[in-house]
Parts: structure tokens; sequence; C-alpha cells
């Protein structure tokens, strides 16, 4: 650039570049370097040896195959169930008047912050062929006889259905944002035209938020191919293995050491792909300018009434709740005034005791856990906005001028999804055990970790929001004397301010849960809440481990209601 | 003259086989009371040299509320020495350490404390661990293994378990092989996914009979999950009438609390060990061998015991319910050490692969 | 006041690189409103966003006010919030998370004291009759409110150039019109130098004071718009400026130095006119006249002198209330002619017209 002298902007977009490359291309580099290691029994570093042999075991074995199949299907699968009814949420929510909207937002996100173990085994305890209370229920209704069923949860159907619905929260959140920002007069045109509400929604609302859905389709199509929680839960007792399934026994053999060759050939293969899907991405959402929606003429999403809808809309509304909120959460409290698990019956009721609420305050490594999740937690969330925004902003910006910057930007954060969470851990280790930059041992490596994973979730929603802002916005505050940052900070952040909100909550919520980077590296003085949890429940007390969850769900409902107020607040100010 | 003489013997004889009795007696108390016995010279050195030193540093999978206890107990009898416990998976800090040593920075632990032997296998393969006699010679321990490097401190049985109420005790299987009866189709089993107790199974019957007997468990729909905790809760509530994986100990404890599940000595019996060792680059040496020598000692046991049910549950250090069960039924025990535990790391890799597993 | 020398730019587009702009230079006298006309594509709003800093040229040189906010040569660029321009989005730009007083707030700098800058807000407002709406949140304003901020906020902080691109373009006809006449009556209240850009050429027509017809990046030419109008140097300005007439014709003869009259043959038959800039004997040419230049006359009483006449049939009139649009058929040729209302021939007759060789002017045929 033609500049007299470094600007600020210069300065942000270097510190930028510098900062997100290293937070990435540390475990990145790791990971490829692991993957032609030979590993068994080895540390990646401990060895000089270079092979392929990893690469060839994944390529020759008999299981690859299938495996990738496999992952197919889940992944198309859970996606089937997962993005359209988060679309049909955020169109619900952000868009149409039906009533109690506000309520049911908050609702749909509780799922997400019970810890995923938790709620694998609420999950378990509802719809368990034998016993779930679901499927115990279901029978009373409808009058089956035999001991099992209706629905098997140990199946690939199974398992599309609780994953996709796992994925309903966070695809909600990434989407919502874009819908508020509307600029009604197109979809006003629409309805000038002649068209009736749902072909108007087709026709000219879903193409204008094509970048967020696109993101959001890429985004989950790794996180689905990496997650392990639900392959872990049902997968093998339905037999059904995936790719995390994979990797999972490579780095779980309990046997001391992570094959971390294997782990890493595979965790290659997902960032290939993933890879892949963002240059379709890139492809699909080149000429941003059509759909900023964002722009000086108007920004009153007119919120449509549903009229005859509305009851069905409700009624969808009220059976997600009821299914995918409700019932997990009541399982979690169930079981946390339970000794062991049992069913409902009068004897576990007799067993009831609440006492795990009243003792779990006596143990002040419960209370220094849960200040240290706090901080952890707001600290990774304003560290990743941060980052974001700042990624955002040059790779919507500056596509034009510095196509190849931006792309690499964009690329880069978004890959931490795709590499294995204990890859991310040991690379963190390794640089920092030698790094005289003292962090290692401390809350910091961890908000390191948790910042370079999310800044893939968080990178594509600010994106997706930010090309909804016209361009002119900001430039009509340059041509009012505003130097960039003075732009940033008073025209594109409160415009941006919908989609910061929801990944603030995002982030926060995940960094309070997050389990395998922190049980890498943690240590006593940094302990947090959801290695506690895990600890506890590995050591059998489960009614304690669902205390603290509980605990966990209501510190999450605490940040939810203060986003929402702002969210109200801005909402009321500007609309 | 003759009488003062007789009478002179009586009484010195007597005093002597007095005093032999005495010695017997109190040699006999004291043997339960392990560290005050043979050997406690060595032993009261070794905890002036960790009172000097002042604090030990022990990672583990142990819950910290037992610290907490054992730091009470610990007080009374042998004050100054301040446990500092961090409270994780045995597999990350291996990692840990050995990465620390790697980047040649001091240890920053004096003990690692394993959930099963081949945790720390690879602190034993780089010889990271150092030996001390003393435990087996002054402590007079004999779960020590590797060579003198490892105490330990708590044995994981892994028997077949069942619950009461779907189950009557007749019913339940006796042996390995039972568990491909056909009653036992169509999710009534429950199976830890990492199959230990068939890799350990391998050892004594190879890994093909091991193997096959798996594969014929699998034809069985099995419910197949990881995690010792979730498999014991389903059958705690009925969700299966048979579960593999899950710990003895931990069977007991929920049958205190009122679950309706209990288990079989089947035989073999596999018996995991979880056990301590020492560091060695320990920065508080003396300690950490003083602490790790008193967790394999009955009082140490007994902390442990009394809170989560674990303890030593065969052999001479042997305390608590399971290892009575154990002892009555003395079915054939086996049980994980060094010498072992690559067969079964071996096995379960093999076995992994049923499940999923690449390599 | 301002000066534009060669500027260069080019973008990427969908398939390949496009040169935007191909060396434009042109200059604005200060208090002079110019206007950048032609159709889209052609590079009039990349010039504007190079004047304003928005966009980067590759080569040239831009002049505000006796000050290079750029040059390629000298490497200079002066980044936009330092050049003092006020400009108006064709969207307005309005900030809808801002009420009407805090967009309008926003350029003035932040050592003014609250009253002080409350008044210069309130006096623009007001001089824009906008006065009382300041506690407005901007989106709820009507279109035309809102390009009245959009103007208030480039004009408050007094700049010395403004900048417009295309800003009625987005109002209805009538607001358009009533919107013209007031820019045109603050542009000479405040005379302050102003590029305007617009495809409209009734709007370039009546507002500028200079126009510069722009066509695929490069300027064609600059005049004042009765000199575009009456005598463009060019087909394509012809072409674009209101409506015209064009006859292919071959060029028989061309007048000496003193006087550019032509004679070309046409299908009509031989016409004088006068030469455009660039004539050679013998080319293929296009001959032009504006509608309302084309007279009908009686075969019993000629005017002209019998010069410059044709006769065709009426082929369509469609009245317009102040003028009748009359297409004539001559052969294969339809001419346009704007005729009196009262004096318009019916459909089918014959008529004979003439035209004016003063307002015949001979282009070069389109290659």
């Amino acid at each position: 650039m033609m500049r007299t002298g470094l600007s600020v902007q210069s300065w942000a977009l270097g510190l930028t570049l510098l900062t997100v490359s290293y937070l990435v291309v540390v475990p990145l580099i790791t990971l490829l370097y692991a993957s032609i290691k030979s590993t068994e029994d080895k540390l990646p570093f401990e060895t000089t040896a270079t092979t392929l042999g990893n690469y060839v075991l994944v390529f020759n074995s008999p299981a690859t195959l299938p495996l990738l199949f496999n992952t197919l299907l889940f992944t198309l699968g859970s996606l089937a169930v997962g993005l359209p009814l988060a679309i049909t949420f955020a169109w619900l929510l952000e868009r149409s008047a039906m009533p109690g909207r506000t309520w049911i937002a908050s609702l749909i996100l509780v799922p997400m912050t019970i810890p995923s173990l938790l709620s694998a085994i609420a999950w378990i305890q509802l719809l368990d062929p034998r016993i779930g209370l679901v499927n115990v229920a279901l029978r009373g209704v409808v009058g089956l006889s035999g001991e099992m069923g209706p629905l098997d949860i140990y199946s690939l159907g199974g398992m599309c259905f609780v994953q996709g619905l796992r994925l309903v929260p966070s695809a909600y959140l990434m989407i919502a944002a874009s819908f508020r920002a509307m600029d009604p007069s197109l979809e006003e045109q629409s309805a000038m035209a002649g068209r009736d509400i749902g072909q108007t929604t087709l026709r000219v609302t879903l193409p204008i938020v094509r970048p967020a859905l696109l993101a959001a389709l890429i985004y989950f199509i790794i996180v689905v191919i990496e997650s392990f929680d639900i392959p872990g839960l049902l997968g093998f007792t339905a037999r059904i293995r995936v790719l995390s399934t994979a990797i999972y026994w490579a780095t779980h053999s309990e046997v001391g050491l992570p094959d971390y060759g294997l782990a890493s050939a595979l965790g290659t293969i997902v960032l290939a792909m993933a890879l892949f899907l963002m240059w379709i991405y890139h492809r699909l959402t080149a000429h941003q300018e059509r759909f900023a929606t964002i722009t000086g003429k108007g920004y009153r999403p007119r919120q449509i009434n549903l009229g005859a809808w509305t009851s069905p809309a409700l009624l969808l509304c009220g059976i997600y709740v009821f299914v995918a909120v409700l019932l997990p959460f009541v399982m979690l409290l169930w079981t946390s005034v339970q000794p062991f698990y049992a069913p409902p019956s009068m004897d576990s009721f007799g067993r009831a005791s609440f006492d795990g609420y009243l003792n779990i305050w006596r143990d002040s490594s419960v209370v220094r856990a849960v200040w240290n999740t706090t901080i952890l937690a707001l600290v990774t969330a304003v560290a990743t906005i941060t980052l974001s925004v700042l990624v955002s902003w040059f790779v919507v910006r500056r596509r034009r001028e510095s196509g190849a910057l931006a792309g690499y930007l964009a690329t880069i954060a978004f890959l931490p999804q795709g590499v294995p969470s204990i890859v991310i851990g040991l690379a963190l280790i390794f640089v920092y055990v030698r790094f005289p930059i003292p962090i290692y041992g401390t809350l910091w490596i961890i908000v390191l970790a948790m910042t370079t994973r999310y800044l893939s979730f968080s990178s594509r929603t600010t994106t997706s929001a930010l090309i909804q802002v016209h361009g002119e916005l900001e430039e009509a505050s340059q041509m009012a004397g505003a130097p960039w940052f003075r732009t940033l900070r008073r025209i594109t952040v409160p415009l941006l301010a919908p989609a910061m909100i929801n990944v603030f909550f995002w982030v926060a919520v995940h960094a309070m849960q997050e389990l395998s980077m922190a049980l890498m590296l943690y240590n006593p003085s940094t302990v947090v809440v959801s290695t506690m949890i895990w600890s506890m429940w590995q050591n059998g007390r489960t009614a304690d481990a669902a205390v603290l969850g509980v605990m966990l769900t209501l510190l999450s409902a605490l940040l939810l209601l203060g986003g929402q107020l702002l969210s109200y607040l801005r909402r009321n100010s500007y609309q | 003259m003759m009488k003062i003489l007789k009478r002179m013997t009586t009484v010195i004889s007597s005093t002597v086989a007095l005093m032999i009795a005495l010695g017997f007696l109190v040699n006999a108390g004291y043997a339960q009371e392990k560290v005050k016995g043979a050997g406690s010279d060595a032993i009261a050195q070794l905890y002036a040299g960790a009172k000097k030193e002042g604090t030990v540093i022990i990672w583990g999978p142990t819950d910290a509320i037992i610290y907490q206890k054992m730091q009470a107990v610990l007080d009374k009898e042998y004050p100054g020495i301040k446990i500092e416990h961090f409270e994780s998976i045995p597999e990350p800090l291996v990692q840990r350490i050995i990465a620390e040593s790697q980047a040649g920075k001091p240890a920053s632990v004096d003990i690692i404390q394993s959930g099963s032997l081949r945790a720390v296998r690879p602190l034993i393969d780089r010889d990271m661990l150092a030996a001390y006699p003393g435990w087996e010679k002054d402590f007079g321990l004999d779960a020590v293994y590797a060579g003198g490097r490892f105490v330990g401190a708590y044995n994981l049985t892994l028997p077949i378990s069942y619950n009461s109420k779907l189950v009557s005790a007749k019913d339940a299987p006796k042996s390995w092989e039972e568990l491909v009866d056909p009653k036992w189709k169509g999710r009534k089993l429950i199976i830890e996914a990492r199959l230990v107790p068939f890799a350990m199974l391998g050892t004594q019957w190879g890994k093909a009979k091991a193997t096959e007997l798996v594969k014929k468990i699998l034809t069985q729909e099995p419910i197949i999950v990881q995690g010792g905790t979730t498999v014991a809760n389903a059958l705690a509530g009925g969700q299966v009438s048979i579960a593999i994986g899950t710990y003895a100990y931990t069977i007991e404890r929920l049958k205190k609390a009122g679950a309706t599940v209990d288990w079989v000595p089947v035989a073999p019996l596999p018996v995991l060990t979880s056990a301590v060792g020492v560091l060695k680059t320990a920065p508080h040496p003396n300690a950490a061998r003083f602490f790790a020598g008193w967790l394999g000692t009955t009082e140490g046991q007994k902390v442990r015991y009394d809170t989560s049910g674990q303890a030593n549950e065969v052999g001479r250090n042997a305390i608590g319910t399971v290892a009575e069960r154990i002892k009555a039924a003395h079915p054939a025990i086996i049980l994980e050490t060094e010498k072992n535990f690559t067969a079964i790391l071996e096995i379960q890799r093999e076995l992994g692969r049923l499940l999923g597993a690449l390599r | 006041m301002i000066r534009i020398k060669d500027l260069v730019k080019s973008f990427q587009g969908a398939k390949g690189e496009v040169r935007a702009l191909r060396g434009v230079s042109f200059e604005v006298s200060k208090g002079q409103l110019f206007t950048l006309l032609g159709p889209s594509g052609c590079g009039k709003t990349t010039t504007l966003r190079c004047i304003a800093g928005l966009e980067q040229p590759l080569e040239g040189e831009i002049w505000v006010n006796e000050r290079s906010v750029f040059s390629a040569f000298n490497r200079t660029f002066v980044p936009p919030e330092q050049r003092r321009i006020g400009m108006v989005f064709q969207s307005y730009a309005i900030w809808p998370h801002m009420t009407v007083f805090q967009n309008v707030a926003y350029p003035l700098a932040n050592d003014m004291s609250r009253k002080e800058l409350a008044g210069r807000v309130e006096q623009i407002l007001e001089r824009l009759g906008l006065g009382g709406l300041g506690d407005r949140l901007a989106p709820n304003l009507s279109g035309g409110q809102q390009q009245r901020v959009a103007l208030a906020r480039a004009l408050v902080a007094q700049p010395e150039v403004l900048l417009l691109d295309e800003p009625l373009s987005n109002l209805d006809a009538k607001l358009r019109e009533q919107m013209r006449f007031e820019l045109k009556a603050l542009h000479e209240s405040l005379n302050i130098t102003t590029v305007y850009v617009t495809h409209d050429q009734e709007e370039a027509l009546a507002l500028s004071d200079r126009i510069g017809l722009m066509h695929e990046g490069t300027l064609l030419e600059v005049g004042a718009p009765d000199d575009l109008y009456l005598r463009p140097a060019h087909r394509i300005t012809a072409d674009f400026l209101g409506t015209s007439n064009f006859v292919s014709v071959q060029v028989k003869r061309s007048g000496n130095q003193a006087w550019d009259e032509m004679l070309v043959e046409s299908p009509l038959g031989a016409f004088v006119a006068r030469r455009s800039v660039e004539w050679r004997e013998g080319m293929p040419a296009s001959l032009f006249f504006r509608p309302e230049y084309v007279e009908f006359f009686d075969r019993n009483n000629p005017s002209n002198n019998g010069t410059n006449t044709g006769t065709g049939t009426v082929e369509r009139v469609t009245f317009l209330g102040n003028s009748a649009d009359v297409v004539i058929r001559c052969g294969e040729i339809a001419l346009r002619v704007r005729a009196h209302p009262a004096r318009t021939p019916a459909a089918g007759k014959k008529v004979h017209f003439s035209v004016a060789p003063e307002s015949c002017i001979v282009f070069p045929a389109e290659t």
C-alpha cells in the first residue's frame, strides 16, 4: 500500500495477522509434523525418524473406506436434522411476530450450557430402548408390549437425531444475527410483487443470508466430523464407526501415550476437508456486496405476522423445548439428587437428597474452580471476539485489494476447528515448556488453547455479520474525517453488536465446559469446573458432578440473561 | 543355696520368656502398624528428611477429598509434611512429565500415580523412576512393582457384575464363557469400550482365544460405552443386567448406597494395579519416598478405603470387602504387573480394532 | 480548485481485469458545479471515489485546493479522512444506530464545545428543512429526509469540496425534481466546489455549470450544458443527451477551413451540415439533428431555400401535452420530430420537412 508511514490500520492488520498466524500455525505445524512421525510409545518430538507409515496405514487399511462412508452419512444426517431446525428458529425468532419469542430464544440455548458428558448421560436416560423414559412413556401411551423400544437410540438414525439436536443452539447463534439485519424494502418489494411469506422467504430472505448459511454449513460439517461425543456414546453400541472413532482410539489407548502420529494423520485428513470447504465457501461468497443488507436506508426488520401459522410454529418450538431442553435438564437435576442413577420410582424418590447442593460450597477447590472458570470464560470470550472482529474486518473489507491475504486470514482462522483438541494441547505444552514466556502451567495457556479453537466459530459468525453491513456506512465515516479506529469503534462495532453478543455468549459457555484441552493443560492452581466435573464423574461421584453441572448451567444462564438484556437495550435504541 | 538358684532361674527364665513373648506380641502388634516396625529406624530417618523438605507433590487420579483426609491423618502421626495434590488422569500427566524433562526443566512433581500400571509404562521405559528398596525392606510392603519403583496404592478388580433385581445370584454368569449364552442377548450386557478385562484374559488364554470370545460377545448386541462410571450407573439403573468393565469397589459402593447390584469373583479374575512411583528428579525425594510408602501401608490405605472404597485387593497388604470376598472365593488372579502390561497393551490394541481402531 | 490528471484504474472483474479509468483528466474551478455524466459502468463513480480517496488509482494526479492528495509518481496518497471533503453516497449511508443529530454531528471535531457543536448542527438542520428532527432515529425518516440528513452531514464541517454520488436516483420523480431545485439553490448560496455524478442527463443539464461526459473509462468531452447539447463534438455525447436522429450518410465535400460546412449524401437527399471534430472525405458518416429542430413545411411554402429537405409519411403521433412526438418514415429511415401540439400532422399523411444546416452535425459512423 502506498501510504505515507504506517497507519493504525496497518499496525492492526499486521498484529492481527501475526497473532492469528501464531495461534494457529503452532498447532498446525505440530499436527503435520506429528503425522509423519512413528509414535508408537513415543511422543512426536522424541523420535527423529520420519515416516509416511501413518498415512500408509490409513490409506491401506480396509477399515478406512467404510469409516469415511459412515462419517459422510452421519454428517449429512446430523446436518439434515439440525440445520433446518436452526434456520427455522432463527427465522421464527428474529423475523416473525410469534408470541413469546424472547423466552424461547433463551431456552433454545440451554442445551449448550450443559457439559456434554452430562447431557450424554441424560440422553441415554431418556432414549435407552429398555429404560429410557421417553420409550417407557411411549410404550405406555401407544400400548406396546415387550420391554424394548419403540425408539432405538443405538442406531445411525438415533445418532443423527441426537447430534442434530446438539447442533441447534450453536447453529442458531451463528445464523440468527444475519436474520436480524434485513433491509425491509427488499422483502416489501417481494410482497408488493404478490408473493406470499413462503415465497418471499425462499426467494428473497434466504438468499440474502446465504453467506451466513454457508458459513454455518461448512463449520458444522467440520464440527460433526471432528466431534466424538455422540459416536462415543452411541456409536460403539450401534457398531457405527466414524473418523472420530478412529481418532479416539489413537488418542485414548489408555496405555500411557497417545498414538499422535496416527491421530495427526487422521487429523490432517480432516484439515484437508476443512481447507476444501473453505475454498468452496470463498468462491460462493465472492461478490459479497450483494449480500449487504444493512445500508443507510433502513434497518427496521418488519416482524412478520404468522397468522394461521402461529399455532404450528408455537407447537414446533414447544416440542423442541420440551424434548431438547426440558427433558435433558430435568434428567440432569434428577442425577444431581440421586446417589446413583435409577429411573424415577418410589424408591428412588426416597433416596433423593439435595445435600450435594449444600455441601458443594464447603469444598474450597470448588470455589476456586468456579472463580477460575469465570475468569477463563470471560477472558477467552473477550480475546476471541477482539481477534475475530479484526479478522472479519480485514477479510471482508480488504478482500478486493489484498485478496490473497484476506483468503489466508479467513482460512487459518477457520482451520483450528479441524485440529483435534489434544493436538492443540500437546502443541502448547511442547512450545511453552521451553518458552521464556511463563504461561506454562497457568490459566493463560488454557486461554490460548481455547482462543485458538473458538476463533473458528467466532470468525465465521462475525464475518457473516459484517458482510451484511454495507461498506458505504464505513466510508461515510471516513469522509466525515474519522480515522480507521474511530470508524471501527463507532460505526462497525455497534452494527455488529448482535453477532458479537452471540459470539461472546457462545465462547464463554464453551470455554466453561471445554474438557480435552483443559485436562492436558491445567494445574492444581488452575482447576476449572469442567475438569472437576469430569474427575468427580470418573470417581463415581455422579451426584456431585451433576450438581456442578447444574451450577454451570445457572452460571451460563446468568451470562445469557446479561446478553439478552444488552441486546434488548440496543434493539430498543435503534429500531 | 539350690533353692535361691532355682528361684533365680525361674525368675530369669520367666522374665526372658515374658520378654520374648512381649517381643513377639509387640512385633505382631506392630506388624499391623506397618511404619513403626521392622526397619523403623530407616523409616524414622526417612521421615526426618521428609519433614525437612516439608512438601510432597503427587499427581494422579485420586480425588482431592481423599488427600484432604489423608492430610488430616498424616498430620496426627507424622506432622510437617504438606501434601500438594493434582488431580488428573495420568495420560496427560505422563506426557507433561516427559515434555518437561525433555526441555530440561526441573521436575515439578514428586510422585506420579497411575490409574493402572500400563498408564505409566512410558516413564518406566524411559527409566525416569527411582527404585527404592526401602518400601519392601523397611515398610514391609509386598505390593511393590517394577523392581522396587512402584508401590501399589490400590487395585481395580474387573469382575462380572450384575443387577441383583434383574438377575438372581444363581443365574449370574460364573465364568467368562457364560457371557455368550443366548439368554444375555439383546442389550442385556454392557461392556466398557476399552475391553480391558478381555485383554488381560488374553495374557493367560492367548490372544486368539480372547479375541474369539470378544467377537462372540459382540454378537450378543451388548451396549458398549466408554467410562466405568457410565457402565456402573447403567447397571444400577436397570438399563442392563450384566456389566463388564466396571470395578468391584464401585459395585460395592453402589451396593452400600442402596443399589441392587453385585459382582461375581469369576475365574480368572483380572486385577489392575494402581501404583505410585517417585521420579528420579523429584524435588522432594525423601518426602516422596516416605509418602509413597505410607500410601501402601494399611494406615494409608484405610483413609482411601473409607472415602472411596479403593484399596489393595490382593496380596498381603489387602484390606476391605473386595479383598475379603476374593480371599474367600480364591479364584485365579491375573494381576497387572510390569511383566505382563506390554502383553495386555498389545492385546488391547488388537481388540480395539474390533471396535474401530485403525492400529 | 480540483485538478485531475491522467487517472488510470483497473479492477479485477469476474472475467479478468477491467480497466475502469483509462486516463481521465479535467479541472473544476472554485465554486463550480461539475457533473460527471454517463451510463452505468462508464467510470464516473470510480472517478468520484478517487477524488474522495476511497479508491486509489494506478496512475495520475489529483489536486484539491492546490494540495496534492494523490500522485502516483511521488507516491503520495492522502487518506480520505484527511481530505476535508464532504460526500453524499447513493445509499445515503445514514448510520441506523444513531439519531439525526448524532449523524450530523459526527464530522465535527472533538475540540468543539458542546454548545457550539449543537449550534452548528441545528443551523444546518434548519437550513435543510430538518429542524426539530434531531432526536429522531435515522431509519425513522422518509427517503427524502434521509437524503437531506446525508447532505447535512456532508456540509456541517464546512468542507472545501462536496461530492455527490447519484443522490437523487432513489427518489420518486416528483421529489427528484423538487430536490433538484433545492440542490441548485443550495449550491448557489454556499458556492461550494461540487462534483456531481449522475446518469440522468436531464438532471445534469439542469444542475451543472459544466458537464463531463464519460464513456467506458474515458472522459469524452467537457463543456457547458448548452454547448454539449447543441454542439456535441462526439456522437456518443449527442446520443446520450436528449433525443436524437442519426442518418447514415456519405461525405461528399468538406468546406474550407474558414467555415466548417460539409456536404453529405443521404437517403433523404443532399444535406448541408456542420462538421464534428473529426471528418474525412469519403468516409461513412452519421448525420445528426435533434427532433425539435425539424420543421414541417407546406409544399407550397418552402423554407430553407430547399436545402436539407426531405419527405416522408407520418407513422405515429404521441401527444405529450406541451409538445407532440412524431415519428416519420422515409423509406428505411424512421425520424423523430418534436412538433408543436397545435401543428401536428395526422398519421398516415405525407409530409415535407427541413432542418437548418446549423442544427445538423456530421459524425464518423460507428465502427
